[in-house]
């Protein structure tokens, strides 16, 4: 056992400069007052005879330099945050030492605490352990901790208990600075983060049972053709057991909907409801299961959209593929016009311009199929195409059949579009939005085989899909969500105020999942439903790392856990100090000490 | 304001200063009073002696005739009755002396009033009913010596001239009891009533100094003064002591240990004073000069030794 000194030069200034400053103080001290009485020979024979009889008097200033002189270098080497350490302890050096704070790290173990709290214990014990001097840069996947500097085991300490863990799916092994110190990693090892080499891996995985919705989506109906929206439910068994689950809907007007399936471990289901008897708004999705340890993907909150049809003007000189396909479409309204009776303030949703080029744009969205007068040498064959790959427009659409005779002129191009190229250097399929959102086909239907592809009326009815599809996100991951409305108000699950911001006409928020929030605008109001619908985090059993490490550990909880922090010597100290104080004072008023 | 004296002159009081006032004046006329009723019949100013002469007006009592002896003083008619040869003793009658010592050294210059104010005030109003009551006072200012005195006065129109003694008095220098009795009483003296009023602050002590007295075969009545503020004093925690009479200076850490001490030492002090004259027969008394003298006074008359 010795005493180790943050900064034992300091604390040595330091109460030698306390002493002198006592020794002077003492020393200039003023003499006492003289008062003349009428005679001294009492006081004379008095003293006479305590100088006799009273070792005490004579060490009563001794006593008080003394008091003074403990006060003072106790409370020099208390700054000097001074601890008492054993030998073992000072084998713990430098460290850095990275939390891994990604969503499975909140899966519940056997002893009802989360993966994370392991791993905030696993690093307490590092740190309250190792040497007094050692210096420690704590980490986290997440990048809550942007510092690279390192600190004390106590401020390290101060440092961990602010981490939590994150949802927000980007998480990957901080960039460390270039620092002789021992690595280490504390982990579940379900999240793909790629560890450095020379690291030591601290496993806090512990296999659990967790079914979690993984995909919720909704269908408006109009690309499967069907009457009423349709939601869907991907569950994720992450178990290794096979688990018996209950899928659950509830919303607004219709009967709560409760379905139960059998899953195998690590397989998914996907199950369809209907959402014809629910009113248009908010819907709640939950999965239960028996001993779930992670209740973070349990529920998942969707909005069904307003059933009300699409009207689509189409003008042309006249299109039977366009007509027929248009005409298929139960949810949408739709009208043909002649090229002349186009009239821009006409009210409808869409626009579909065949072979037509007003001169006045309407401000609606608008398909327009161009004018094909340039002959291909060759028949254009699209079997290659590249580019748009991902777009709304093209989803479920299979273009590897399509043939085109004829192509039109390149049509005005943005910076921001989204064009199909085929094997010709001529765009056939061109999606921007600029003032309003445009597709344009850069060939005629009729000289391509493409209205007798299966495809042609998906393409239509993802089309429209696209042009009537909100500014307004359906979902939200959790983080920072942009809303492209100004300085609109946000309320959460529990109806409490959600703070946002307003930035360039856009208000911004921080989801938390799983919630559902109400945007207001003025009289307009919608909702965002935040999922936690992610593989990664249901499969909480995908751990690269072994289970063994939980064995025998004890969290001591939040009231055990300062069990672990040693007393502070320097409080001690100061405690002691005040008690001399206190003495001093008590002994001064006695007239013990002067 | 006039003041009459026994000699009925006017005293015109701006001669006097406030030490003897017409308040005082007034104070010794009651205390006079006071003091006749308190022995009825014994203030003629004649006191019997003990000592016994061959003539004289009251008669005491027979002795044998020793051979050499004046035979004028036989009484004739008792030898021819008893043949024996007897002498007629008388009383011989004496006024007392009243030696009144008062401390001038410069210890008694403490407090407000001082002690030695207070002193002199004891000692006119002493002077007063003894000059009133026909007896011999002698006021005798001593410090490390005899320092001043007035001889024996008697009568009634002496009173003004103890006042202005009293008056003219001063303190000054150390206190010796032992010398100044010394130097009085070398001189042959009657026995009589010596006063002390003093603080009794003598560096060489008390006991010496009542042990000549004793020696000299006078009756004494001490009266002890004091400050109120020399029993508690109110010091710092730390002070330097400096003897008004010596000069030197005491260094003194105070507490409240060594505060009961100095008072148990200080009242210890009065009490050896007491316990010694108690043993002699003599009289004490102790007093603070927050007591009205007037009371002091009283108090000393009725312990019965200073008036006869």
């Amino acid at each position: 056992m010795s005493l180790f000194m943050a900064n034992p030069a300091l604390v040595t200034g330091l109460a030698v400069a306390s002493l002198l400053i006592i020794a002077i103080l003492y020393w200039i001290k003023p003499p006492p007052p003289t008062v003349v009485v009428s005679s001294s020979i009492l006081w004379a024979r008095l003293m006479r005879e305590r100088k006799r009889s009273s070792l005490l008097d004579k060490l009563r200033r001794l006593l008080s330099i003394l008091i003074a002189c403990i006060i003072a270098v106790f409370i020099a080497t208390a700054s000097g945050g001074p601890e008492l350490i054993s030998s073992e302890e000072s084998e713990i050096k430098d460290a850095t030492i990275v939390m891994d704070n990604s969503g499975t790290m909140a899966t519940l173990t056997r002893g009802g605490f989360t993966r994370w709290e392991h791993a905030v214990e696993v690093a307490r014990e590092i740190l309250v352990g190792s040497h007094p001097s050692a210096e420690f840069l704590i980490l986290d996947t997440s990048g809550q901790i942007v510092s690279r500097v390192a600190n004390t085991k106590w401020k390290a300490l101060e440092e961990l208990e602010k981490l939590s863990i994150s949802f927000e799916g980007n998480v990957q092994y901080p960039v460390l600075t270039d620092r002789d110190a021992r690595l280490v990693f504390i982990s579940d090892g379900v999240s793909p983060i790629a560890v450095p080499t020379m690291t030591e891996t601290i496993s806090v995985f512990e296999p659990a049972e967790n079914v979690g919705i993984t995909s919720l989506t909704i269908s408006s109906g109009l690309s499967e053709f069907a009457s009423a929206p349709r939601g869907f439910v991907q569950v994720t068994n992450g178990s290794l057991n096979v688990k018996e689950v209950v899928v659950g809907v509830s919303g607004l007007g219709g009967k709560n909907i409760r379905e139960s399936l059998t899953l195998k471990p690590d397989s998914s289901v996907t199950s369809v409801i209907d959402l014809e008897e629910f009113q248009d708004g908010p819907l709640r999705v939950s999965v239960t299961s028996v001993r779930d340890a992670f209740p973070k993907d349990d529920l998942a909150y969707m909005v069904k959209p307003l059933s009300s049809k699409s009207k689509v003007t189409l003008v042309t000189s006249g299109n039977v593929y366009l007509e027929s396909a248009l005409e298929a479409m139960s949810n949408v309204e739709f009208s043909v016009i002649e090229t002349e009776s186009y009239d821009p303030m006409d009210l409808t949703d869409i626009y579909i311009f065949d072979r037509f080029k007003p001169e006045i744009p309407p401000s609606v969205p608008t398909l327009e199929f161009l004018i094909a007068e340039q002959f291909s040498q060759d028949i254009v064959s699209v079997g290659s195409y590249r580019s748009l790959g991902d777009h709304p427009v093209l989803r479920g659409v299979t273009l590897s059949d399509l043939r085109i005779e004829k192509v039109s002129s390149p049509p005005f191009i943005t910076g921001d579009s989204e064009i199909l190229w085929g094997d010709i250097e001529t765009p056939l399929l061109i999606a921007q939005v600029l003032d309003k959102k445009s597709v344009q086909v850069g060939f005629s239907l009729e000289g391509s085989n493409f209205p007798l592809q299966p495809a042609f009326p998906i393409f239509l009815a993802n089309t429209i899909d696209w042009m009537l599809e909100s500014d307004v996100p359906a979902f939200v991951k959790q983080g920072r969500v942009v809303i492209p409305t100004d300085n609109a108000s946000i309320l959460d699950l529990d109806g409490n105020s959600v703070e946002a911001n307003v930035l360039d006409g856009h208000t911004i928020f921080h989801a938390i999942a799983p919630n559902l929030y109400s945007i207001r605008q003025g009289s307009d109001r919608f909702w965002i439903p935040a999922n936690l619908t992610n593989y990664n985090y249901t499969l909480v059993n995908k751990s690269r790392l072994n289970s063994g490490a939980l064995s025998g550990m004890v969290i001591k909880g939040d009231d055990g856990s300062n069990e672990l922090i040693k007393p502070n010597l320097w409080s001690l100290l100061v405690s002691i100090s005040l008690l001399l104080v206190a003495l001093e004072w008590f002994t001064y008023h006695r007239r013990i000490t002067v | 304001m006039k003041f009459q004296n026994p000699k009925n002159e006017h005293l015109d009081m701006e001669r006097a200063n406030t030490l003897f006032d017409d308040e005082f004046l007034k104070k010794l006329e009651y205390l006079n009073l006071i003091s006749k009723q308190m022995v009825p019949g014994h203030l003629h100013g004649e006191h019997r002696s003990k000592k016994k002469t061959n003539s004289g007006i009251e008669f005491s009592d027979y002795r044998e005739y020793v051979s050499g002896e004046d035979t004028r003083n036989v009484d004739w008619r008792t030898f021819l009755r008893l043949d024996k040869l007897l002498l007629r003793t008388f009383e011989e009658e004496a006024d007392l002396p009243i030696y009144i010592f008062i401390d001038s050294s410069a210890s008694m210059d403490y407090g407000n009033p001082s002690k030695f104010d207070y002193a002199r005030k004891i000692a006119a109003a002493m002077c007063y009913v003894g000059l009133m009551n026909q007896d011999r006072v002698n006021l005798i200012g001593f410090n490390s010596g005899v320092d001043k005195q007035l001889s024996a006065r008697r009568g009634k129109n002496q009173v003004w001239n103890t006042f202005q003694f009293l008056e003219a008095m001063r303190t000054r220098g150390s206190t010796s009891m032992v010398r100044s009795f010394k130097g009085f009483f070398s001189s042959r003296r009657r026995r009589g009533l010596v006063v002390v009023i003093s603080d009794f602050l003598d560096p060489s002590g008390f006991e010496r100094a009542f042990d000549m007295l004793r020696h000299y075969r006078q009756d004494l009545f001490a009266v002890h003064l004091y400050e109120t503020e020399e029993r508690e004093p109110k010091l710092p925690d730390e002070v330097l002591l400096k003897d008004s009479e010596l000069g030197t200076i005491e260094r003194v850490k105070i507490t409240p240990s060594l505060m009961d001490s100095y008072r148990e030492l200080f009242d210890a002090h009065s009490k050896s004073i007491e316990v010694y004259c108690k043993k002699n027969g003599w009289g004490y008394i102790n007093t603070s000069t927050v007591t009205p003298f007037e009371d002091l006074v009283l108090q000393v008359f009725r312990q019965g030794r200073f008036l006869k």
